[in-house]
């Protein structure tokens, strides 16, 4: 004889997005963003160290150069994610709703998390070139200091580029996943228009590098253009998403 | 739980200008074991991703336990569909598969699912991508049924295991569904393997619904005549066999269609076992014809 046990609860306590969140931040960005920090502060620290030890003094900021890999590694990281876990998200029983936002929520945490380590490594970097008689100057050779503009304006300058990074990533990854090879080569262009945005507009034309400038020539119409670019490609990204067709065989 | 019903009317679903579903007016009962057969690119799978949301139907209404599953948060989660490609995190570990697994199932018995991987001898520090074929297909089962969702569809997901491993997966769902009743579907091309279990049968062909019904009710639309190979020809004499096999001097007919009291009893008296019709004979018999006509 068999006994029927009662059957659990028919829902989670938690809604699915953010239990989607919490796995992709713990087991996935949360690992390779930390993996990220703790090969390239390293490798910068050695390479100013040798650059250090041949010339009479460094007038260029080394952590500037991780913006780079920031940017473009996360980038990279949001395709993955759009082409590879929104299948097993959806064929494991959760909305692509869900997805959406907890794809958008992990390209804001992220971003904020790598603008805020690489300011924090830039203010230590600072303290250590100002030990050693160095200038703390950014990586456009104008020699003018890293936060000639101020070091929030800084790290919320770089907070949006790495979030339009990695929403311009998002929106490869699904075009490629919903439309195809073509098509979603075709597309490229618009996939990349939050990047170029926050890029071109955002940028002011002062003599020093900055990844953002709320006095830029054409401010504040290049910055509104750039928000508001990275808000229509939120939404073109959920238009994607809401209804595409998972991948079968039959 | 007693599962959740399942209701289309008229389901179309085409990829790009290839129908792939057309017109499927289907009801499956709560709670009770569904089979759906069909030749390779008959829609089954296609039919089953509907039913999970994983598509979304080009026309037509889908209900399950009455609502409209699509991006259907309460309804999504609790339709587990095995599908044969696995659906896992591939280069993740498989307990790290697990806590994601009860992350996304609320009713994911995580401890059933430990028992049932040390029975498969699977080990949970393997990746997905690091299993066999088999290894890989017995997860696929054991997610499913530790998922315990009220609808589990198992999409050919037996089929890369062997033959002791498929008779586990049997044996365990058979146990699982008396103390857990749901609805389960399951879709194989394994039909003589699967049929005792089955209590109704689905059969699609070539996109359409071919016939839906009880599978004891299928059973009785022919039968099996088994003896000496001269008596059995002289019975089946004008009846529609649709499968035959021989055994030295001994031959099993299939045939198919009402047969009277009357015939069937002439035979037994003549020493002749007289059974019920096996569905793969049926289901070949059906698909065949269906072919054939529409050639």
């Amino acid at each position: 004889m068999t006994t029927v046990t009662a059957a659990p609860a028919t829902r989670r306590s938690t809604r699915q997005w953010t239990s989607a969140l919490s796995y992709l931040l713990s087991g996935y960005v949360y690992m390779l963003t930390l993996w990220f920090w703790a090969i390239a502060l390293p490798v910068v620290a050695l390479i100013m160290f040798i650059v250090g030890q041949n010339v009479d003094q460094v007038t260029t900021s080394g952590v500037a150069f991780t913006h780079h890999g920031a940017l473009w590694f996360p980038f990279s990281i949001a395709i993955i994610l759009s082409v590879t876990y929104l299948p097993i998200h959806v064929a494991n029983g959760m909305t692509r709703s869900s997805f959406t936002k907890a794809a958008l929520a992990v390209n804001f945490i992220v971003g904020l998390l790598n603008a805020a380590i690489a300011t924090a490594a830039l203010l230590v970097e600072r303290e250590i070139y100002d030990a050693l008689g160095w200038v703390h100057g950014g990586n456009d050779g104008s020699g003018i200091p890293v936060f000639n503009g101020g070091v929030l304006t800084y790290a919320l300058g770089l907070a949006i580029l790495f979030l339009a990074g990695q929403v311009s990533g998002s929106l490869i990854g699904i075009s490629y996943y919903r439309l195809g090879g073509w098509k979603g080569t075709f597309l490229l262009p618009l996939g990349l228009l939050p990047l170029a945005a926050v890029g071109l507009l955002g940028l002011g034309q002062g003599v020093q590098w900055n990844p953002w400038s709320w006095t830029a020539d054409i401010a504040p119409w290049g910055t509104v253009a750039a928000v508001l670019t990275l808000i229509a490609a939120g939404v073109a990204f959920h238009v994607l998403v809401r209804d595409i067709p998972i991948d079968s065989k039959d | 739980m007693t599962g959740y019903a399942v209701h289309t009317e008229a389901l179309g679903l085409s990829y790009g200008r290839t129908p792939a579903l057309t017109a499927i007016t289907l009801d499956l009962a709560p709670g009770r074991i569904h089979g759906l057969l069909g030749r390779n690119g008959a829609g089954k799978t296609t039919l089953m991703s509907v039913l999970a949301s994983l598509r979304r139907a080009s026309e037509g209404t889908v209900r399950v336990d009455g609502q409209d599953p699509f991006e259907n948060e309460p309804v999504m989660e609790n339709v587990c569909l095995i599908r044969e490609s696995g659906d896992l995190l591939t280069d993740e570990k498989l307990t790290t598969n697990l806590n994601f697994l009860e992350g996304a199932r609320p009713r994911f018995d995580r401890a059933y699912a430990e028992s049932l991987m040390e029975d498969f001898r699977l080990n949970p520090r393997k990746k997905p991508q690091a299993l066999s074929r088999g290894q890989s297909s017995a997860f696929g089962a054991i997610v499913g049924l530790a998922s315990r969702a009220p609808l589990t569809m198992f999409d050919e997901v037996h089929l890369g295991m062997d033959a002791p491993s498929r008779q586990r997966f049997y044996d365990e769902l058979l146990r699982e569904f008396a103390e857990h009743p749901r609805t389960i579907v399951l879709s194989s091309h394994l039909i003589s393997e699967i049929e005792h279990m089955l209590e109704t049968v689905t059969i699609l062909h070539e996109g359409r619904l071919l016939l839906s019904g009880e599978a004891d009710d299928l059973h009785s639309r022919g039968a099996t005549l088994t003896g000496p190979t001269a008596v059995v020809d002289r019975h089946v004499a004008g009846l529609q066999v649709v499968g035959t096999r021989d055994l030295g001097p001994t031959r099993q007919a299939t045939v198919f269609g009402e047969l009277d009291e009357s015939a069937l009893a002439a035979a037994t008296s003549e020493g002749l076992q007289v059974g019920a019709v096996p569905l793969q004979d049926l289901f070949i018999h059906l698909t065949d014809t269906q072919t054939e006509e529409v050639s």
